[in-house]
């Protein structure tokens, strides 16, 4: 929907045609949904909030520690819900929004029920392995899914039990390069690799081919690789050839792949910001050291011109997209 | 493909709306992402500047007479260098120069005694800013600091929940006939995404903790506290009146038992959403994106409610019990709204 109401906007912005006979070109635009269009989305929308304010109902519901039910009634109530969820999924329609819905709800309860286990008898487990196996028991509905919103929960899940995990044993990669290593690598390892992994699947995937979710993890990857450049080279002991050298890696294969290869506007914005941040930061950081008030100065001109510069590199790309 | 063979073209040709050589002189707007780069890069180009303008000048700019007048000068700049078209240099350079000068109006006016007097003087410069400045993005953040200028004034008169109430009405009725503007669409659409961006973080202010509602109480200089009915009726009126105006939009006739329904599921959603507002507001962006295809706004939504359902559990103002069945209700009215809607649509399926 979003390319036709572009080229409505730029009409309007651009041609008095347009504007004087605006009805008539919103109309052919297509960018009112139809009827059918509205009922099929009215329905997933109060689907999805019901199941996920349902879910979220019953974890508020356990976290409240209510003292007037038994344990044996609240472990009852959840896991009737869970059950009631499986049989919804069993009973309508396989792969339809009701069945991701059902899917959804119940990989949200089976997190109530575990969490409430643990609150209950006191396992002596550690938060992360919450996340962990919350995780791996979901992972056989995601895969009967095939539906995005739950892949990345199981993608939330686990990289909240990596950042747990780190908290409470430190990062294991520590015990093999010499030094303390931030739980940040891990985080962009993982991302990347499940970036490249929903790439490639999605090759072959129609369902993995949602693009809002390929960003996402394009973003987490980049924002974790430019945190790790900018920590290394605000660090004192100076930048780490590592941590840059992974940053550049990094933003050379996405140029590659989505400039090179196919263009994909949002992965080359977001990799100008990564670079713009970093170069204002390694040049600021030696200049403001040993500067006066001019490097201000010349810090501002220098964001400008590379803000410029990457605008108007994207601006050509984007017309070069559409030729 | 470009916009010459798009079938948009095409049909508009087909009626006379433009014709072939029109192509030439138009140009496809930048994505919401190049305009974020563009605003990231201006404001921290901005913060540079300030700082040199600080340092620099600071033996200037002691006397509040001088800052005034260089941030009066600064402000005219930026607005002759924004007047240049289509220029990505000037733009940044413009926005740049305009944060600065507002930052040193600012530090002007935070001298006054009367905390009423600033937030006033703040929300009538940053509207004007937003009248004038020829740029969608300083538009666009210039309405931002207009809402929450005009917030604190409300808050300081004794009504802090009235402007995020009211806002509701505002936003979507504009969301719904951006359009009718269509020879201002530039500035028009700046203030639409503003006031979409402030409805939202005034209303989901569970998203910074209680910080905003309690500070905008703290403001209060009147001891005249307007009641907490008039700002939640005024929520679930705007709520309702998003619907009425989706029901007329799309040419639903309102005496029929479909369009009664759909108003009364508004009226219950604003009932039980009285004290957790961010969801009624996500769901009316959500709604009024969807309406014009606006994926922009349909992503902010998603995110805002997300966002907002997972921090609803840190709000201190309610215990989990209540929240959890404030939960459960509005889980059971959507289902139940989902299930009538069907019956609905099949009972006309059928006629």
């Amino acid at each position: 929907m979003g390319s036709q109401r572009n080229e409505l906007l730029s009409l309007i912005e651009q041609h008095r045609g347009v504007q004087d006979n605006i009805t008539d070109a919103v109309k052919m635009s297509g960018i009112l949904p139809q009827p059918t269009a509205w009922a099929s989305f009215i329905n997933s929308l109060l689907l999805w909030v019901g199941c996920i304010t349902l879910g979220l109902s019953f974890i508020f519901f356990l976290a409240h520690n209510w003292s007037h039910m038994s344990r044996l009634v609240k472990f009852a109530l959840v896991e009737l819900a869970l059950v009631l969820a499986i049989l919804a999924y069993l009973k309508v329609q396989i792969y339809s929004v009701s069945s991701s819905g059902a899917l959804m709800l119940g990989a949200i309860l089976l997190g109530a029920l575990m969490a409430f286990f643990g609150q209950t008898y006191q396992t002596g487990a550690d938060p992360w392995q919450l996340f962990f196996y919350w995780a791996m028991l979901i992972t056989p509905w995601a895969l009967i899914s095939r539906f995005v919103a739950i892949w990345l929960m199981w993608l939330v899940l686990l990289n909240l039990s990596i950042g747990l995990y780190c908290d409470v044993n430190g990062n294991p990669l520590s015990s093999i390069v010499e030094g303390r290593v931030s739980v940040v690598w891990l985080i962009f390892g993982f991302n990347t690799f499940s970036f490249v992994v929903w790439v490639g699947l999605s090759q072959k995937l129609q369902w993995l081919q949602k693009q809002w979710a390929i960003r996402l993890l394009a973003t987490v990857a980049g924002i974790s690789i430019t945190s790790l450049a900018l920590g290394y080279i605000l660090a004192s002991s100076g930048p780490s050839v590592l941590a840059l050298a992974v940053w550049a890696v990094f933003l050379s294969s996405l140029y590659y792949v989505y400039r090179v290869r196919a263009i994909d506007l949002f992965m080359l914005a977001g990799s100008c910001l990564s670079v713009i941040v970093v170069i204002v930061t390694f040049i600021g950081k030696e200049v403001l050291d040993h500067g006066d008030e001019f490097a201000f100065l010349l810090l501002s001109g220098l964001v400008i011109g590379l803000g410029t510069g990457a605008a108007f590199w994207l601006k050509q790309v984007q017309q070069e997209a559409q030729l | 493909m470009t916009i010459k063979t798009s079938e948009l073209w095409l049909k508009l040709e087909a009626k006379g709306i433009v014709q072939a050589d029109d192509v030439k002189h138009i140009v496809v707007i930048s994505p919401w992402y190049i305009k974020v780069l563009l605003a990231i890069s201006g404001w921290l180009g901005a913060l540079f500047l300030l700082c040199f303008v600080f340092i620099a000048l600071f033996w200037f700019i002691e006397s509040l007479a001088a800052s005034l007048f260089v941030s009066v000068v600064l402000i005219f700049i930026a607005y002759r260098i924004l007047l240049r078209p289509n220029n990505e240099f000037y733009e940044h350079l413009g926005l740049a120069i305009s944060i600065s000068g507002q930052v040193l109006f600012i530090w002007v006016i935070s001298d006054w005694e009367s905390s009423l007097m600033i937030s006033l003087t703040l929300a009538i410069f940053q509207g004007l800013l937003t009248y004038f400045m020829p740029s969608f993005l300083h538009r666009f953040f210039s309405t931002i600091f207009t809402a929450g200028a005009l917030a604190a004034s409300l808050a300081i008169l004794g009504a802090p929940q009235l402007m995020a109430s009211g806002l509701i009405f505002v936003t979507a009725w504009l969301c719904l006939n951006e359009f009718s503007f269509a020879k201002q669409y530039q500035r028009v659409s700046a203030v639409m995404y503003g006031l979409v961006v402030s409805t939202l973080l005034l209303n989901c202010n569970a998203l910074f903790g209680t910080d905003v509602d309690s500070s905008l109480h703290r403001l209060s200089e009147t001891a005249m506290q307007m009641p907490g009915w008039v700002s939640n009726a005024i929520y679930i009126i705007a709520l309702v009146f998003t619907v009425w105006q989706l029901l007329v939009a799309n040419h639903v006739a309102l005496n029929t038992g479909f369009s009664k329904l759909v108003l009364l599921f508004a009226l219950l959603l604003g009932l039980v959403t009285l004290n957790a507002p961010g969801i009624g507001v996500c769901l009316v962006i959500l709604l009024v994106g969807f309406a014009h295809s606006n994926r922009v706004l349909v992503g902010l939504a998603i995110c805002s409610l997300v966002v907002y359902s997972s921090t609803y559990y840190f709000m201190m103002e309610e215990t989990l019990l209540y929240k959890s069945g404030l939960l459960l209700v509005v889980a059971a009215l959507m289902l139940l709204g989902r299930f009538l809607l069907n019956s609905t649509l099949l009972q006309l399926k059928d006629k």
